[in-house]
């Protein structure tokens, strides 16, 4: 084993994990307002459900791109490739954009939606514009995406094959 | 034309005849809306009046006086004192009429029918707990009897012990209650016969004894109740138990009443008086259809209302597409409603909305399910109409994601591309964006990628197929927007603005000429000196056009509007979710392919592994479809809300709430 693939392997720790650790931020401060809200209203149970499913995008991304670094690398699939120290630090360092803004982005949403379950609870009708004022955070996960993903599959891809 | 202004009427209606003629306006078959007096502006507070709420003008009676101008030459108002400045919720009551009877016998059932369903819930509670029913109490607010319990014990034990200064006996510990809401009343039930004793011993010396009674007597009288009702209702020729076609009928007749005189009252609050001790009061209507001639000739038959059309300060219009389209307009009536001279986006809105899903789900086999599933509810269910709706809009999304998703050779991921059925549909590809190698489609598996688009590719000058696929979506962001400036563009000629169109014009202009410019840069074809001048005219254009008032607001305003070149750019990058979203949904497909032949080369059993791999297949996949289908809805509302209808849309017309008459009761009848 070599110290590159345990760099890759720190990029897929960063982008899966602080992906997901942003999203569990996010959808517990949404999901325990809608508990309270529950226990009220029951009946609105499948609006609050997706209210609070509403941040749990960001730690899909980061898995996205946890799968396709071990896939490029040859980690997951066929055979690993052979890959120096420095291809290695520059795949770590391509999961930060991903990794960083699916952090940030979990959270904040988080905080929207949850805000948004006071317009689900006195304007059910509203529920819509809850949606995508929590969408607006979700922008800058996907533009880290991106870019990682730019990184990765067009920057990098020479040096992968 | 899927909108349309709808006409407003004011009417005058003598006190007298307020019953007979709201009843007779509900009953025909003119769809209208009773409109608010607290829509039109000027200043009214809420006030009590007697049992009603109430409302009066407080400082603007310009509005008040231009009511009044319509009747004054009939002298209708002649009656009217002269203490107008407080209007009042009439105390229209229901009517009293030949319906009196229908209507007792419909309230007679239902509280029948309460009784009924309150003896089921209590007898499925008994027999949840094992315990006898001498356990079981009834009443209301227990919560507070539990509490003046516990404090009857704890005096008692307290007294107890100082005077025999010793614990005392089990028989008066605190008691193990259970509470249960069933209805309006509330169920005790009491754990072990000593705790049973300490209860009963409360209710024997303290007040509760005449609010809680035991279960057996509480079920005796409901009993006695439902056999008196029963009764009374069999002497009015009516079986509760066992209805026949007749008194059905009758009862929906008696329903559709009740419903119908509902509106009547809903209709009455609308309803307002100038005066204390006014003889006319005054209602304001929106008429759905061009309905007028029909209203004028109520009017007549009732020889004392008057009608006269009325402008009322915010326009209200009727939205209405037909067919499918009536679907897609919810998402733009979620943002408002337009006015006549608006365009209506709904169907670029329902092409430009199944694209974004299309890219956002990205699989075609997912498409399928999603339409398959939603074909099937939407035809053989008959959904109501909100949910008819959502399941339009999926449908329709679903079958561009087919669409899509075939050409990007995406069924479940790569599922089937191992199977026989694999170059077939492989061949349908012209986009690749799940290929993770630049040069070959899965080299892995050995498949050479579409010639024609591998030859694309290349002559775009060996771009990567993910990189392409952004680019792809840029232009795409770039159409949507254009076209929501040509819809504004539109409504500017259709509203005769010519102030904003020229300005508009300009903006359009210089964005245009500011590609061609870019462009003519990288390539010969354009003369890069021409588009220049005419991008510095449009750039000029800009600085005379806007909304400035002098000359330095018109530079502060221009450079505003220079600004707005960021805002375009950001709002095309953001197109780029598409892709993001896309590859989510399609490689995690792959991965879960990827997972379960993993799992089935591990399982050395043939057929066991088979059985795993099928199950492993579905589970993942069934997940993956509800994750993406999730990103896959909010992702195209986002572009729609945020980045396209932003561009074009006021919406601040209102849609008009006719009163609804098609209820259940009404349709039995027609039906029947």
């Amino acid at each position: 084993m070599e110290l590159s693939t345990a760099l890759v392997l720190l990029g897929v720790g960063i982008s899966v994990g602080l992906g997901g650790v942003g999203s569990s931020f996010g959808l517990s401060s949404v999901a325990s307002l809608s508990a309270g809200l529950l226990s009220k209203e029951p009946q609105k149970f499948a609006q609050a459900l997706i209210l609070s499913a509403l941040p749990s995008t960001q730690a899909l991304y980061g898995m996205l791109y946890g799968f396709l670094l071990l896939i490029q690398t040859g980690l997951l699939g066929s055979g690993a490739k052979p890959i120096d120290i420095n291809l290695g630090l520059a795949l770590f360092l391509s999961a930060l954009p991903v990794g960083l803004t699916c952090f940030g982005s979990g959270i904040a949403q988080g905080k929207i939606a949850a805000s948004g379950i006071k317009i689900l609870a006195e304007k059910p009708e509203n529920l819509t514009q809850a949606i995508v004022l929590a969408a607006l955070a979700e922008s800058f996960a996907v533009f880290g995406l991106v870019v990682s993903l730019l990184i990765l599959l067009v920057g990098l891809s020479p040096y992968l094959q | 034309m899927p909108v349309q202004p709808v006409k407003t009427f004011l009417l005058a209606i003598p006190k007298e005849q307020l019953d007979t003629w709201l009843n007779t306006l509900i009953y025909s078959d003119i769809q209208f809306e009773p409109l608010s007096p607290l829509e039109l502006p000027g200043n009214w507070q809420h006030v009590r009046f007697g049992q009603h709420q109430a409302f009066k003008f407080s400082t603007e009676l310009a509005l008040l006086e231009k009511v009044l101008a319509y009747y004054q030459p009939t002298g209708l108002l002649a009656n009217l004192t002269d203490t107008r400045l407080v209007a009042s919720w009439s105390e229209v009551n229901q009517a009293k009429d030949s319906l009196e009877n229908t209507l007792q016998l419909a309230q007679l059932v239902d509280q029948y029918q309460q009784l009924q369903r309150l003896t089921k819930q209590i007898q499925k509670l008994i027999k949840q707990f094992k315990l006898p029913i001498s356990h079981l109490f009834v009443g209301q607010n227990l919560e507070q009897f539990e509490a003046e319990l516990h404090d009857f014990v704890e005096s008692t034990i307290t007294t107890f012990s100082q005077r025999h200064s010793q614990e005392p006996p089990l028989t008066i510990q605190k008691p193990a209650c259970k509470l249960f809401s069933v209805g309006d009343y509330q169920i005790l039930v009491v754990e072990g016969e000593s705790g049973l004793e300490v209860v009963k011993t409360f209710l024997q010396t303290s007040q509760w004894g005449q609010k809680v009674e035991t279960l057996t007597s509480f079920i005796q009288a409901i009993q006695n109740q439902l056999g008196d009702l029963k009764a009374d209702l069999i002497t009015k020729n009516f079986d509760p138990d066992n209805p026949n076609e007749d008194s059905l009928k009758q009862l929906a007749i008696a329903h559709a009443n009740l419903q119908l005189q509902k509106l009547v009252s809903e209709c009455s609050q609308k309803v307002f008086q100038i005066a204390d001790n006014a003889k006319i009061l005054f209602l304001f209507v929106a008429l759905v259809k061009d309905e007028e001639a029909k209203l004028k000739s109520l009017v007549q038959t009732h020889n004392q209302v008057l009608a006269q059309e009325f402008e009322w300060p915010v326009q209200i219009v009727n939205w209405q597409n037909s067919g499918d389209l009536a679907s897609f307009q919810t998402i733009g009536q979620a943002m408002g409603t337009i006015s006549p001279k608006e365009t209506d986006p709904t169907l670029i809105t329902a092409i430009l909305f199944s694209l974004f899903f299309a890219f956002c789900l990205s699989d075609a086999l997912y498409g399928l399910v999603i339409a398959l599933a939603t074909g099937f509810l939407l035809f053989f269910r008959k959904p109501k109409p909100q949910l008819k709706n959502i399941l339009t809009i999926f449908f329709w999304s679903g079958v561009a994601t087919v669409v899509y998703g075939a050409l990007t050779n995406s069924w479940a991921g790569n599922l089937f591309q191992k199977t026989p059925i694999g170059p077939i549909l492989a061949n349908l590809q012209i986009l690749d964006p799940l290929s993770l190698n630049p040069m070959q489609a899965n080299p892995e598996l050995g498949l050479e990628r579409n010639p024609v688009l591998n030859q694309w590719l290349i002559d775009a000058g060996n771009i990567h197929p993910i990189a392409a696929l952004l680019g792809l979506t840029l232009m795409i962001g770039m159409i949507s927007l254009f076209i929501g400036y040509f819809i504004k563009l539109n409504n500017d000629r259709k509203a005769k603005n010519w102030a904003s169109l020229a300005f508009d014009i300009s903006w359009v202009g210089f964005l245009i000429s500011l590609f061609v410019y870019i462009y003519s840069l990288v390539s010969a074809q354009f003369s890069s000196q021409i588009t220049l001048v005419i991008m510095s005219l449009f750039t000029i254009a800009l600085f005379i056009f806007n909304e400035g008032k002098n000359l330095i607001g018109k530079i502060v305003k221009g450079l505003g509007s220079l600004y707005g070149l960021i805002s375009f750019g950001s709002d095309v990058l953001s197109f780029t979710r598409l892709v993001a979203v896309g590859l989510t949904s399609s490689i995690i497909a792959n991965v879960i392919n990827q997972l379960g032949f993993l799992l089935y080369q591990s399982v050395n059993h043939q057929i066991l592994g088979a059985i795993l791999l099928v199950g492993f297949l579905l589970v993942g996949h069934l997940f993956n479809l509800v994750i993406a289908l999730f990103g896959a809805y909010i992702n195209p509302l986002r572009l729609s809300y945020v980045e396209f209808y932003p561009k074009f849309f006021k919406g601040q017309a209102r849609q008009i709430q006719p009163l609804q008459k098609n209820s259940f009761y009404l349709n039995y009848l027609i039906n029947n």
